[in-house]
């Protein structure tokens, strides 16, 4: 998988899986004399960092398997009150804890905006019907915000909202895709995994760990957390699978993994 | 090595050591950016340490150590999630990916909280951006450079990894135990050397 050797990825997962669960044994032994103490903090979310790194490494060789690793890793980050936990937990697929969470108030904070954009657009048609189309609505008429950059890869929030409003507004050229708009997500997804492409192109630069298979990150979850999102409505499955066609036949397929990621974790889940 | 020698860079191990004038000539900011951006490229033809009957990489002749590489600290950076424990990372290098045994260094290097590339003395802060303004592209390695030796001196212990075992031990949610611990009777404590007063 992406040029990586199946038994360095299954050793890599082990190792950040295993280093986790130890460091979760010695956390749980210290609890309560100094959880609050911010080394404690720390220590606690480079747990969950190893969780998320362990999840990354096992989807490249079994998408099914990261899922319970990503949902750990949420519960940790979500746990410390550090926002990260929503994209962890759309790649867990854990819609109970994004159902159960209150829409704070985000807008003054880009990286804030964009997870709390992910969370809502993961769960519309199925929560709060209203609140998506909120954030979509104070996006379009906040020009400073959308053209913040945010995530990692770092990509201007106005991508996300196009590839969002994309897919949102597609129903309403339900039966007519001759019409632009019903492609309007596909422009939108080209920019989301170029940057992909461009991120894992960087770290195979990086000739001396990417050949010693050492430090490496394929990938982080925001964008397959974006793609979780438009996948996990059936209606957009045949689509995504025709756009990983066509990409395919125009030999731009670098950061396509990252989609049949999604795919498989959708399947692998059911 | 822990004892006596201390830890020395590829140049020094290739050319069987150096000489002042060698050091200074390597001490470079080319070198540098050359360390950190191309550690694992070929050399070209028109390097002056090219050769062709050897395929060496300026990882190879390199007059700079990296220490602590890959350990990325970065909780503190608004957006910046996602954090390698220094151990595992050390570990990987020491191992090969934990299928060889290797040895992991508990030292302390010197920094003088500026760019300093000519002071053999003193290490570099690479990946601080108030020091060093260059696009460095792979920044998430968080990394403290040394310069030709790092003195026994300032090594605590080195400790023996067997890779095989060491994963077997993580799999099972146990950190590794060293096969061996060697310490250095030689090591001079920083705390003792600190320049920090305490309040009186």
């Amino acid at each position: 998988m992406l040029g990586l050797s199946g038994a360095t990825l299954q050793r890599l997962g082990d190792a950040y899986e295993g280093y986790a669960a130890a460091s979760g044994i010695a956390l749980r032994q210290e609890q309560g004399t100094k959880e609050r103490d911010p080394i404690w903090a720390e220590k606690e979310l480079l747990m969950g960092s190893c969780y998320v790194i362990a999840a990354i490494y096992r989807s490249l060789l079994d998408p099914g398997a990261a899922i319970p690793l990503f949902g750990i890793a949420a519960g940790v980050y979500r746990r410390r009150g550090n926002s990260f936990w929503k994209p962890l937990a759309i790649c867990g697929l854990n819609r109970e804890w994004l159902f159960g969470q209150e829409a704070g108030r985000v807008e003054a904070s880009p990286q804030e905006f964009f997870y709390e954009l992910l969370r809502q657009y993961y769960l519309f048609n199925s929560g709060d019907e209203n609140a998506l189309g909120r954030m979509l609505e104070h996006a379009a008429t906040s020009p400073a915000l959308i053209a913040q950059s945010v995530g990692n890869p770092t990509v201007r929030l106005q991508e996300y909202i196009a590839f969002i409003r994309g897919d949102i507004d597609k129903v309403y050229y339900k039966g007519n895709a001759a019409e632009d708009g019903n492609r309007a997500w596909v422009a939108a997804l080209r920019v989301l995994l170029q940057r992909t492409a461009e991120q894992l192109q960087l770290a195979q630069s990086n000739r001396f760990q990417w050949t010693n298979e050492i430090g490496l990150l394929p990938f982080e979850p925001d964008i397959l957390a974006t793609l979780l999102g438009f996948c996990i409505r059936i209606r957009n499955r045949g689509e995504i699978r025709a756009f990983v066609e066509e990409e395919e036949a125009r030999h731009d397929g670098s950061a396509l993994f990252l989609v049949r990621l999604a795919l498989g974790m959708i399947a692998a889940s059911r | 090595m822990i004892r006596e020698d201390g830890i020395r860079c590829n140049a020094w191990r290739r050319a069987g050591g150096m000489s002042a004038s060698d050091i200074s000539v390597q001490l470079t900011d080319n070198n540098i950016l050359c360390h950190l951006n191309h550690y694992g490229d070929p050399l070209p033809a028109t390097h002056a340490q090219y050769s062709s009957t050897e395929s060496l990489t300026y990882g190879n002749i390199s007059p700079f150590i990296s220490t602590t590489a890959g350990a990325l600290q970065r909780f503190s950076s608004p957006g910046l999630n996602i954090c390698f424990p220094a151990f595992i990372t050390a570990l990987q290098f020491a191992t090969a990916n934990f299928t060889t045994r290797g040895f992991i260094f508990y030292a302390y290097l010197i920094t003088l909280g500026k760019k300093a590339i000519p002071l053999v003395q003193f290490s570099e802060e690479v990946r601080e951006l108030q020091l060093y303004h260059h696009y460095l592209p792979y920044h998430r390695e968080g990394e403290v450079v040394a310069k030709i030796v790092i003195p026994s001196q300032q090594i605590e212990k080195g400790e023996e990894y067997d890779g095989p075992a060491a994963i077997r031990d993580l799999r099972t949610g146990k950190i590794p135990s060293p096969l061996q611990t060697i310490p250095n009777s030689g090591y001079a404590a920083p705390d003792i050397y600190c320049n920090i007063r305490e309040i009186v």
